[in-house]
């Protein structure tokens, strides 16, 4: 039955040592114990779990079971080395190595070796994690965020034809007006106007409106990128955004307060699109809480109406006039770096979605809160045919 | 609310647009005032209600469509135009469900903005009692005045184009406000909706 630690309990276990053995027995790290010539003493549960053996099956062998041919190859070698020279490659180190199953299977486990002098010789004692949960993780969270900056990349382009677009198109519509409003006060007066003046107010007219047909194709191009809408969870977006931002921070010193109703149905959306407003609006937040006294960023969601509303509040100093004014405007970043895109893409990515985004400012003593408004996935319309 | 029959509101954040719309509209002998930005047109529009408010979508602060909702666009009795510079279908879709009259798309040429004003300032004028008889079915309450004048023209045989003549706005507008009536009304087709108002009875 339980033989495990038998190495260990040659004799009756006294209470120290069965201690030991429950102690041993409760880890959820794997623990090993090898005598000097790498032959397994103890093999505890999570061993067991972590190798496909049975503590029966290993005490007594070498060590070299549970390793990959290449190291195990080697191992003997530095054992030794280690017992001749004193020379500590591992021990008191954790470091990441592979180790085998018993079904022969590889896998990553992070492991720490420690020594004891023991009346029996000198024993080591490793500590072995399991790394596959963290790695698939890991895995998980660098495809996501590789995707988000391929796609920030991909959209910063996209964003920028239609900013510049949206921009030239303002000045653009301007002068077709004023050559048009001379135009028609020309045609209306009648014969006191050189023809050859009204001749060249329609050629400018003509070159107006083709730079408007430039940008019309411009923007067709950079809207042609299908956005790819499907019924997703708010929760999970912003779930998913709060992990990509906190990746890597690991002094994050700001707390991150959640506020979610439930039950709120699916919306449908971009999710990747909408991810990336949920993350800058996420990253502005912790940016501007930095300096404050109180270091906190609220995100709520909630359904009001046909629609799902989320907010990110902060405890920053809140936007000054001057700044709000600009706040969703291209190219107007008050920050030293970055394009300024980021909001006025955000605005433009929620509209686009048939919802907004907008902001209330706070100042006095109260941080912005930002409100992202989309509306809830209807499955569309009722068709015109049966 | 005093009512001003050649008044144009202008809303835009742009001054260059802002001005050169006055000075085509004051040609054709509109009186303009223009607002850059939507709270004070909002108060504006609350002492005086002009013959037609210009009003662009995509605005830093306020958005056109926050704005819409405020002025309670649906029952305002001036038609409101949206201009939008990005030309995307979902907002302008939206914009009319809040109640615009309509969309136009910049860049847009006077030709055609001062066009679609006059016709949509005729068709309010003639828009009396047009409507009226969409009342005696079930989920009638449930339409806007717009809806049941387009469902009026529906209903009486009128194709997009010819209802969006009729009513001064584009024959898109018309497509964007049929599929919200059957919605609400839970028509499955046209025929359904015509028998729905006809008959009064519920679609199952």
């Amino acid at each position: 039955m339980r033989q495990g630690i038998s190495g260990l309990t040659a004799e009756h276990p006294s209470v120290s040592e069965a201690r030991l053995l429950s102690i041993l027995d409760t880890a959820v790290d794997g623990i090993c114990v090898i005598d000097e010539t790498g032959r397994i003493l103890s093999f505890n549960r999570a061993c067991e779990r972590l190798f496909g053996y049975a503590a029966s099956e290993v005490v007594g062998e070498n060590i070299k079971l549970l390793m990959p041919e290449e190291f195990a190859v080697r191992h003997d070698d530095s054992l030794g080395n280690y017992l001749r020279s004193g020379e500590a490659k591992i021990i008191g180190y954790g470091r990441e190595v592979r180790v085998r199953h018993k079904t022969g299977r590889e896998f990553p486990v992070e492991l720490s070796v420690g020594e004891a002098h023991t009346p029996e010789g000198r024993q080591f004692v490793g500590i072995l994690r399991d790394l596959r949960p963290r790695k698939i993780q890991e895995e998980r969270l660098n495809r996501m965020q590789s995707q988000l900056v391929h796609f920030a990349r991909v959209n910063a382009m996209d964003e920028m034809g239609a900013a510049i677009a949206h921009e030239l198109n303002q000045p653009l519509t301007a002068v077709m007006l004023y050559l048009q409003a001379i135009t028609r006060k020309a045609q209306a007066d009648g014969d006191n106007l050189d023809p050859r003046i009204i001749d060249i107010l329609g050629k400018a007219g003509r070159e107006a409106h083709r730079a408007g047909q430039i940008i019309q194709r411009m923007r067709q191009f950079v809207e042609n990128r299908e956005a790819e809408r499907r019924s997703a969870s708010v929760g999970d977006l912003i779930d998913e955004s709060l992990e990509l931002v906190l990746l890597g921070q690991y002094t994050l010193s700001v707390n991150v307060v959640r506020d979610d109703e439930e039950n709120i149905p699916p919306v449908d959306v971009d999710p990747v699109q909408i991810q990336q407003i949920l993350v800058n609006l996420i990253r502005n937040a912790l940016e501007v809480v930095k300096d404050a006294d109180e270091r906190w960023i609220r995100i709520s969601s909630r359904r009001v109406d046909d629609d799902v509303v989320i907010q990110v509040a902060d405890s920053g100093p809140g936007i000054s006039s001057v700044n709000l004014r600009n706040l969703f405007r291209a190219f107007s970043s008050t920050k030293k770096k970055g394009l300024g895109l980021g909001l006025a893409i955000s605005k433009s990515i929620a509209q686009s979605h048939g919802g907004d985004l907008t902001v209330d400012p706070g100042g006095d003593g109260r941080g912005a809160v930002f409100t992202l408004r989309l509306p809830l996935d209807r499955g569309g319309v009722p068709n015109a045919d049966i | 609310m005093s009512e001003e029959s050649n008044l144009i509101y202008i809303v835009d954040d742009d001054p260059s647009v802002r001005d050169a719309l006055s000075v085509v509209f004051e040609m054709e002998d509109f009186r303009v005032e223009t607002f850059d930005n939507g709270d004070s047109f909002l108060m504006a529009a609350a002492r005086k209600e002009p013959a037609c408010v210009i009003l662009d979508v995509h605005m830093p602060g306020r958005s056109g469509i926050d704005i819409l909702k405020s002025l309670n666009a649906e029952e305002y009795p001036a038609p409101v135009f949206i201009i939008s510079g990005q030309g995307d279908i979902p907002m302008a879709v939206n914009a009319i469900k809040q109640g615009a009259f309509d969309f136009i798309e910049k860049p847009f040429d006077a030709d055609t903005v001062v066009q679609r004003v006059r016709d949509a300032v005729d068709a309010m004028a003639r828009r009396g009692d047009l409507g009226d008889k969409m009342r005696n079915f079930p989920g009638a309450e449930t339409l806007t005045p717009r809806e049941r004048e387009v469902l009026e023209q529906i209903t009486g045989g009128a194709s997009n184009k010819e209802a969006g003549r009729t009513l001064g706005i584009s024959p898109r507008t018309i497509e964007v406000h049929r599929a919200r009536i059957m919605e609400k009304l839970g028509a499955r087709n046209a025929a359904d909706l015509v028998r729905i108002v006809l008959t009064g009875e519920r679609s199952d």
